[in-house]
């Protein structure tokens, strides 16, 4: 029945939605590009200095990068790396959020006036400035590797998962069903886990669609100030940066992964901002 | 008085060209020039505190003096503060005679005294380049006694990390060399006039020197801004923050990335090259598997195709293929060593071998071997060699070094004129430490015997046989003959190279009125 229903909202809700299907189809668009990379691109990491900061042309569509490697090559393997990196640091970071947060709100008492406070400490530093410094001492300690960063994002980007859920569970909790659910004798974990948190996770899809876009955009910011995913491993920030020393003479090399950059995060807001509309309706009549 | 038609037309022509010259005068732009001159610099001069720390380059060479000099076109020390020298038991002993009447930039002379107390600043702190001892033998004769019969006792008293003399007045307590920096007092043709920790630092002509050299300063400020960030001193220099960067090469980084000179030209600044014995190479971790074999040393060598290295860099430097250091260095043309790109014998080579994968690390800080890094991991791929590229931040990657966890790494020999001596030791002679290159009996037999010869013949043949040795063994696999460079605003003027630094004494800015 779950199953009907839900295949129902997407057919009937989601792909009605403009902004849905806009987004969605530029999400698949690039996720395309980055699964069938290996097919379509050749190998991004060969080198050839006789096609050195070539602009772009039928053999290298982007254009090629300071060491002769071809642009398309490198953004559509890089479409790999971050989508990879954003989904891992999404979803790790909901299932933590959530947990904290369910827990939090449900429980209510000292329990949740720690982990409020904790929220209320993460919320107050900047979270790209957090992200910084997390990495540059990881950096230190470990070097810097892709689960470096993922770890760093992951850090600070629970907080808004834990705070939105709590806020859900909070108005849940008082629900006719959690209380019917409670005086037949149900287990605490039972009712978060079978009506609880079912019932809170269409804001939290929204948020984590709407996460995603931050988080590519995190992650490009720190591969930008060379604090994340090092070369030679494509991915979009880094190539950025290696290509701003050349803006005047190779202009090709920043506007292709910036673009890139640009169009999955638009893909991922405009498909939240769809979801937000159809779930929210959804909400209201149920 | 009647006015003639003749007097009419002459008073006319005379008027009309007073007023035409006058007006050509007026158009004419008027040259002036700037007061002040500001270099972008990566490192703070460490103008306080300890006095063996102060930064290699500009306090170095622009406030101290030394007693003498290298020059490598000769491969002789040559005099400086110091007028001539007699070398004794053996050349443990050098006893120097200084120069009479060159004085500080405070107006006290400069003498044996502070000779003794700028070198015992060094020997107290048992410091790399630091002698056994000083002693003053009258007022303009100090005698230098050292450990080791060797010509690098000559280079220890000019190397870019000993010191140039310094006034005892420079540390508080005066005169004690276990004392704090306050003030450093040179003979140099600048003196400190303020210093902000980290942020900048103003010099200005010390008009003692120009005295004694006869010379004018054009400026009137020296500036010294402390930008750390490669890129971003790119960025001051093109805003116009800064007139003038410079490189502190003392070590292989803090330099105006290479890849960015052609930029930089092309957009009207002014690259000065010049060209220095350092090379970059690919060291080896050659005490362990697989490049403790020196076939696989080889297949590295082979693999490389050091054309394409130069070209990152538009060919701003040299492709390293006729030997481990550039061919002015002292022997380097005659021991006639040539590295080939010979694809088909490094494919023959690894194909016997079982190689499993191989760490290859790089410093991220920098931009350039971040470049040549990846361009070698593709070369040595192509061969067959499963190598993986660990881009590392600095700290990581000096531990990784120190702990020996790496097969290959970006490095280099060399460096500029005056510490080519020093890295012979540094890089090839006991005692095991994290910066050696390659050691093995024959290569550091070789490199010893040059640094045992004061004779510059023998030595030259010398060199020869331990540039062969080291070839023959694969100790390193060169890749690029490296350079000095400043890269200046248009409207600077009179910045030149003496002993692979770059001197300002002469340095002006013109400004347009």
């Amino acid at each position: 029945m779950e199953f009907a229903f839900a295949s129902e909202v997407f057919r009937s809700r989601i792909f009605k939605n403009n902004l849905c299907t806009i987004g969605f189809g530029i999400i698949l668009f690039i996720a395309m590009l980055g699964l069938l990379a290996p097919v379509i691109a050749d190998d991004p990491y060969k080198t050839n200095l006789a096609e050195r900061l070539k602009p772009p042309s039928l053999e290298h569509p982007f254009g090629t990068d300071q060491l002769g490697r071809d642009l398309f090559s490198r953004v559509v393997h890089g479409a790999r790396t971050s989508l990879f990196v954003a989904m891992t640091i999404s979803l790790i970071s909901m299932a933590i959020g959530c947990l904290i947060g369910a827990v939090s709100g449900y429980f209510g008492g000292i329990i949740d006036d720690i982990i409020g406070r904790i929220i209320d400490v993460f919320l107050a530093i900047p979270e790209l400035v957090f992200n910084i410094a997390l990495v540059g001492i990881f950096c230190v300690a470990y070097g810097v590797s892709t689960w470096n960063v993922i770890l760093a994002v992951v850090i600070t980007n629970w907080v808004s998962y834990a705070r939105i859920t709590r806020g859900i569970v909070l108005s849940l909790k008082e629900k006719e069903f959690v209380l019917c659910a409670k005086a037949i004798g149900a287990r605490d974990s039972y009712i978060l886990l079978r009506h609880v948190i079912p019932n809170a996770i269409g804001p939290i899809i929204v948020l984590a669609t709407l996460n995603m876009g931050n988080v590519i955009m995190t992650i490009a910011s720190l591969g930008f100030l060379g604090l994340g995913i090092q070369p030679p491993t494509p991915e979009w920030g880094q190539i950025l940066n290696s290509g701003k020393n050349y803006i005047t003479t190779a202009p090709w090399i920043t506007f292709f992964p910036g673009l890139f950059i640009a169009l999955s995060v638009l893909g991922f807001n405009l498909l939240g901002e769809g979801l937000r509309d159809v779930l929210e309706k959804r909400t209201l009549e149920y | 008085m009647r006015l003639t038609r003749r007097d009419f037309v002459k008073f006319t022509g005379i008027g009309i060209s007073t007023f035409l010259g006058m007006s050509l005068l007026g158009c004419t732009k008027k040259e002036t020039f700037k007061d002040t001159l500001v270099i972008g610099y990566a490192d703070d001069l460490k103008l306080r505190g300890d006095p063996a720390k102060i930064d290699r380059s500009i306090p170095k060479f622009c406030v101290l003096e030394r007693l003498i000099e290298y020059d490598l076109s000769s491969d002789d020390f040559v005099p400086s503060l110091a007028k001539k020298w007699e070398i004794e038991n053996d050349g443990k002993r050098i006893v120097f005679e200084l120069r009479k009447g060159i004085l500080f930039s405070d107006g006290t002379e400069m003498d044996a005294n502070a000779v003794k107390f700028t070198y015992d600043i060094l020997v107290v702190r048992k410091h790399s380049v630091a002698p056994k001892s000083v002693e003053v033998i009258d007022d303009y004769t100090v005698a230098f006694n050292f450990d080791e019969a060797w010509v690098l006792n000559f280079a220890k008293l000019q190397d870019v990390h000993g010191l140039g003399v310094m006034s005892p007045k420079s540390v508080e307590p005066e005169g004690d060399p276990n004392g704090t920096l306050v003030n450093l007092i040179g003979t140099g043709p600048f003196k400190v006039v303020e210093y902000v920790e980290n942020q900048y630092t103003v010099l200005e002509p010390n008009r003692y020197w120009f005295e004694r050299t006869g010379l004018e300063p054009k400026i009137k400020k020296l500036i010294v801004k402390v930008i750390p960030d490669e890129d971003t001193r790119v960025l001051a220099l093109r805003s116009g923050e800064v007139d003038v960067l410079i490189d502190n090469y003392h070590g292989g980084y803090d330099y105006t990335p290479r890849n960015q000179l052609s930029a930089l030209k092309r957009d009207g600044f002014k690259v000065l090259t010049k060209n220095i014995p350092y090379t970059w190479i690919v060291a080896f971790n050659y005490k362990k598997e697989p490049f403790n074999d020196v076939e696989m040393r080889w297949a590295v060598n082979y693999a490389i195709n050091r054309d394409e290295i130069a070209k990152i860099f538009d060919e701003w430097v040299r492709p390293a293929w006729d030997g481990m250091f550039p061919p002015e260095a002292p022997g380097m043309a005659e021991a006639n060593v040539r590295y080939e790109y010979y694809l088909e014998k490094a494919r023959d080579i690894v194909s016997g071998k079982d190689v499993g994968e191989i760490k290859f690390i790089v410093d991220n800080s920098q931009s350039d071997q971040v470049l040549v890094a990846q361009l070698v991991q593709q070369q040595l791929k192509d061969v067959g060699l499963n190598v993986k590229l660990e881009t590392l931040e600095r700290g990581v990657y000096r531990d990784r070094v120190r702990s020996g966890d790496y097969d290959l790494r970006i490095y280099y020999i060399g460096g500029s004129e005056r510490t080519f001596y020093m890295r012979i030791f540094w890089r090839f002679l006991p005692p095991e430490k994290p910066w050696k290159v390659y050691m093995s009996d024959n290569v550091t037999e070789k490199a010893m015997a040059v640094v045992k010869e004061f004779d510059k013949t023998k030595r030259r043949q010398k060199f020869v046989e331990f540039y062969k040795a080291l070839y023959e063994e694969a100790g390193v696999a060169p890749l690029y003959y490296e350079v000095v460079a400043v890269v200046e605003k248009p409207n600077v003027e009179g910045v030149k190279f003496e002993y692979s630094e770059p001197r300002f004494y002469s340095a002006y800015v013109r400004a347009y009125a």
